[in-house]
């Protein structure tokens, strides 16, 4: 009975503990969606702890709106050329 | 003689239609061919295009079905890319942890700080966005430019939802990690 229950006690540490590679997972997910309340938790514990997801973090907020802004079509207009226009009725006809 | 449709279409709306088509494409030969593509399609049903509606929302739309269309083609046909070099340790020993040559250096750039109203650095990312593998490009312009949910893009591409975040995390590492080299290493 007492051994059940150091190891699920063992379990709830070992879930508490996420490596480098889920944090940042977790990270890149919290740009699209909301975290569970066990994932935000555990985020917090990793990043209290590791200086390079924090930085991971930092960098991954600031290319954000970047990625946001260039992705976006904004009627910036790129010309066919004529070579293009040519070889687009000639293929229709 | 009355010049055909295509014909008008192209003169009309050839360049904002294809200017469309590279913002989700980026690649010239895609972008033409899926214009293309439009003007073929929109020849056929052009019999059930009604006057009254726009004839430049209408090409649009068509076009943004062909885009879905040529991400849906080119996925199938892409080898999967899953097993890039993974820029975690995958030693039991330290398992999970960054590979201390690719943990992300400090930028020193504070959070807010107008660090980035360069047109460089658009051009940078751009060509981060285009050296991408082409699988997590498609899923991730999905995601960005037709804020498709994941279950969309699993019924339009046929990955499964839980592999889109995984996708787009591994997008967004080396999108990271090149706007690192490409910008920042370059800088200083």
């Amino acid at each position: 009975m007492k051994k059940t229950l150091i190891n699920r006690f063992k379990n709830v540490m070992m879930k508490m503990m996420i490596t480098c590679e889920t944090a940042t997972y977790l990270i890149d997910k919290n740009h699209y969606t909301e975290l569970s309340f066990i994932e935000k938790l555990n985020l917090k514990i990793h990043l209290y702890t590791c200086k390079s997801c924090s930085i991971y973090k930092v960098e991954s907020n600031l290319i954000n709106d970047k990625i946001i802004k260039t992705l976006k079509f904004d009627d910036k207009e790129i010309k066919l050329t004529d070579e293009q226009k040519e070889r687009l009725i000639k293929n229709l006809k | 003689m009355p010049k055909t449709n295509p014909e008008m279409w192209l003169h009309k709306y050839g360049d904002y239609l294809y200017s469309y088509a590279i913002s989700r494409l980026k690649l010239p030969e895609l972008a033409e061919d899926v214009l293309q593509e439009t003007f073929l399609s929109a020849m056929k049903s052009k019999d059930n295009f009604k006057e009254k509606s726009n004839e430049k929302t209408w090409l649009t739309s068509i076009l943004k079905r062909k885009i879905i269309d040529l991400y849906r083609k080119k996925y199938k046909n892409i080898e999967t890319s899953m097993d890039a070099k993974s820029m975690f340790v995958q030693d039991k020993f330290m398992y999970g942890s960054w590979n201390a040559e690719d943990a992300p250096q400090d930028w020193g750039v504070a959070q807010g700080e107008d660090w980035i109203g360069d047109e460089e650095f658009i051009k940078v990312l751009d060509k981060c966005i285009l050296n991408l593998p082409d699988k997590w490009r498609f899923v991730f312009m999905m995601k960005h430019q037709e804020e498709a949910s994941n279950s969309s893009i699993n019924k339009k591409l046929g990955v499964s939802e839980s592999n889109i975040w995984t996708i787009l995390h591994r997008a967004r590492l080396q999108l990271r990690e090149c706007i690192e080299s490409l910008w920042f290493k370059t800088l200083s």
